[in-house]
């Protein structure tokens, strides 16, 4: 028995080997994956392109500008002369943001009389536009308080009676919200699950086009020797590639893992199995290599990007979606990645997750060892 | 000529019709995807978990707490007893956030002196903890000027001070910021790319994996004539995925469609050539079906990733904006996104159409001059 799983194991690591280009695939795609995808990805905004309306012209109108331009969130790329500019920038996506001051600015604040700014925002990228609302508004409060302290002098009132809550906002975890502390265990995650099914979705199918599931079939190999033979390899290259992305995530990204590395690599193998097991399964149920991409594009793709949380947060989604996400591997990992990375909790915390993965790989499995029969159609 | 042309389309549409379970995935997969885009791909920030641990336990202090209610973002559902039990909730992930008001809340406030409120984020996710501390500063600030307009009322003023500056804000193209408007014309534009290039590389390489190109090679049919015959399909299919998630965006979504719909089924067109031109070009780097997919990927990921479909390209370093320059997927989500929300027309839109038409010339170029009818 052992030597028919090991000439199996053989013969795909000959296959691997022999199509250098599925070996750079598996070994570099990560790395170039992760990356890009480190430094492209970005929720941040910052620098967001801005233009001025300025109609007062006074030292008072260009401090509320610089408090715009100074914060490193906005960056104020042009003047404009008139009102019937703004239409045509936002329209042709030249800006994101507008500021329009109007002609009294200055005289209004000294005479203690609010003048009405208006800040207009292209909403089309919505969480950008969220975002820097909440900038926008920091900034104008700013701005307010700094206008109150030069009049509550001029009262002569205690500024502590204006400040009735003292509010502390504390961020945990990732103190700088930093985005990419949290989009690159994410990436991690996605290249694992994208990495395992796309290299195991072909492995009995491809058998099946070329026809030489017939001579695997005469074969005295059993049913599970043949599976175990043709996923183990494939689970060496993962294995690999689990450890190379996570070593580039927390060295060259710098995202700190502030929990056991020993406990992420055990869960990441358990991923693994899941991620496998699903290729795996594709590779049995389909017909034709085609077929199999587009199953694992629609079934595991997708949905790992989409309902796991890596950055489609899933409380905001309707409850039946939100049902459907338990079904999610990849959603779990997520869970486990971050808090693991981030968070710096171990087991005692983890265990829902694990235990989820855990239940998954067998299902997934026992479910391909149903289906999967040494016989041709 | 047209006759044999038109016998190599009818062929393949055979072909296409008669897997019955690959025609499902084709129209379904779209339709899918969009429902669930739709559906899940919201970067909307609300149901934010939220504890309270509340020392003080005053009419005020409820008050405040009432306030994050109301905002509707908020979800209170965790009233630990304890500070540990607050780390414990955020460590297990239960709650992303926690008001702390520590003892003698409403008793300052009352003093005139100011009462410290501690809110604790999780900011393991970035982007809800940037949007719901925005949130929280505009409600503390609400409640801030809630107790000044008291304090000020009994010595008999009228303003708070406060008042000093009025800022409107004024979201356009999507007031709401619904982020299932930014999404929809986004995947309609990935539907059309993945669905060409696949089905154009496929039924290319398939020929030849199949050893049926050794058949097509002995009989009169000219090369050109077998790449139009093998892409028509593709395209039909595709256009009709595109109209189909196009309707479903529009009417079941309710995404605004505020431009000219000619105008964005001649673009679909456009947009059609450079996905079309990967898809051959791929089929001819490709020995295998196993590979070609592979291959594929190697375009589609970075496309869809890079393409501005979530993250802002803006964002990105230079030298990777740069390399968005190549990305046929970028110029027409500007467009999509252009004529869906803002309702721009041709004079706006032009500086993406040329580099379209200039990646799509020149992609078509490359791999339809490399089609032979050739074995290898």
């Amino acid at each position: 028995m052992n030597s028919r799983i090991f000439g199996i194991m053989r013969k795909e690591f000959i296959h691997i080997i022999r199509d250098p280009r599925t070996l750079i695939i598996v070994l570099a795609i990560p790395l170039i994956m992760l990356f890009l995808y480190g430094y492209a990805l970005t929720l941040d905004v910052k620098n967001l392109s801005t233009v001025v309306y300025d109609q007062d012209k006074s030292s008072l109108s260009r401090e509320f500008i610089s408090k715009f331009s100074s914060c490193g969130y906005f960056r104020v790329i042009r003047y404009l002369e008139s009102n019937s500019e703004i239409k045509e920038i936002l329209d042709r996506n030249q800006a994101k943001l507008v500021i329009n001051i109007p002609i009294n600015f200055s005289k209004d604040i000294v005479s203690g009389k609010p003048p009405k700014v208006q800040t207009i925002l292209d909403g089309v990228n919505s969480n950008t536009a969220a975002i820097a609302l909440s900038y926008i508004n920091a900034i104008v409060n700013d701005f307010r308080e700094e206008l109150l302290e030069g009049r509550l002098k001029v009262e002569n009132i205690d500024p502590e009676i204006m400040q009735p809550i003292k509010y502390k906002p504390r961020i945990w975890y990732n103190e700088t919200l930093r985005s990419i502390n949290f989009l690159v265990p994410g990436i991690i995650v996605l290249i694992l699950m994208v990495l395992s099914v796309l290299l195991t979705s072909m492995t009995i199918v491809g058998e099946r086009e070329k026809g030489t599931m017939e001579s695997l079939v005469v074969s005295p190999l059993k049913t599970y020797e043949l599976a175990i033979g043709k996923l183990f390899p494939y689970v060496l290259i993962a294995l690999m590639d689990i450890i190379l992305v996570i070593a580039v995530g927390s060295f060259w990204f710098k995202v700190p893992v502030k929990g056991n590395v020993i406990l992420l690599f055990f869960l990441s193998t358990l991923f693994l199995f899941c991620a496998l097991g699903i290729g795996f399964f594709i590779s049995i149920i389909a017909r034709s290599g085609t077929e199999a991409f587009l199953i694992a594009n629609i079934l595991t793709m997708l949905p790992s990007v989409l309902l796991s949380g890596f950055v489609f947060p899933i409380k905001s989604m309707p409850p039946f979606v939100q049902f459907i996400t338990h079904f999610i591997p990849a959603k779990y990992f997520l869970t486990i990645i971050r808090g693991i990375f981030l968070k710096g909790i171990g087991i005692k915390y983890l265990w829902p997750e694990s235990v989820a993965l855990l239940v998954f790989a067998f299902l997934i499995f026992g479910a391909g060892a149903l289906r999967f029969k040494k016989t041709i159609e | 000529m047209f006759k044999r042309l038109f016998n190599i389309i009818k062929k393949e549409f055979i072909q296409v019709l008669r897997d019955r379970r690959m025609l499902f995935i084709i129209i379904s997969g779209p339709i899918i995807q969009l429902f669930i885009f739709g559906y899940v791909a919201t970067t909307d920030v609300k149901h934010i978990t939220t504890a309270v641990y509340d020392l003080d336990n005053t009419k005020q202090s409820r008050q405040f707490i009432a306030s994050f209610k109301n905002s509707g973002y908020f979800d209170i559902d965790h009233y630990p007893k304890s500070i540990l039990e607050v780390k414990r909730l955020i460590d297990s992930g239960k709650i992303k956030v926690s008001v702390n008001i520590d003892k003698g809340y409403a008793g300052k406030i009352k003093l005139g002196v100011p009462a410290p409120v501690q809110v604790l984020i999780d900011g393991s996710d970035s982007n809800t903890a940037i949007i719901a501390g925005g949130y929280i500063s505009g409600i503390v600030w609400g409640n801030q000027t809630d107790i000044l307009k008291e304090r000020f009322n009994k010595l008999g003023w009228e303003t708070t001070l406060r008042e000093n500056l009025e800022n409107e804000v004024r979201v356009w193209y999507n007031p709401e910021l619904k982020s299932v408007d930014f999404m929809i014309p986004g995947i309609i534009g990935s539907i059309l790319m993945i669905n060409i290039m696949i089905l154009a590389a496929m039924a290319i390489i398939k020929e030849r994996e199949y050893g049926t190109m050794e058949q097509l090679i002995v009989t009169p049919i000219r090369s050109y004539e077998l790449l139009i015959g093998k892409i028509v399909p593709p395209i039909v299919i595709a256009y009709i995925d595109a109209i189909l998630a196009l309707i479903v965006g529009v009417l079941w979504f309710r995404v605004p469609f505020m431009g000219n719909i000619l105008l964005l089924l001649t673009l679909c067109i456009l947009f059609l050539i450079p996905s079309l031109g990967l898809g051959i070009f791929i089929s001819h780097i490709s020995r295998t079906q196993h590979q070609a997919m592979m291959t594929a990927f190697l375009f589609l990921f970075p496309s869809i990733l890079l393409g501005g479909f979530i993250f802002p390209i803006e964002n990105m370093p230079k030298i990777i904006q740069f390399i968005t320059y190549f990305i046929p997927l970028r110029y027409f989500l500007v467009i999509l996104r252009g004529i869906f929300l803002k309702g721009v027309g041709l004079k706006y839109l032009w500086s993406d159409i040329w580099p379209l038409l200039i990646l799509g010339g020149a992609m078509l170029f490359i791999s339809v001059s490399r089609f032979r009818k050739k074995l290898t």
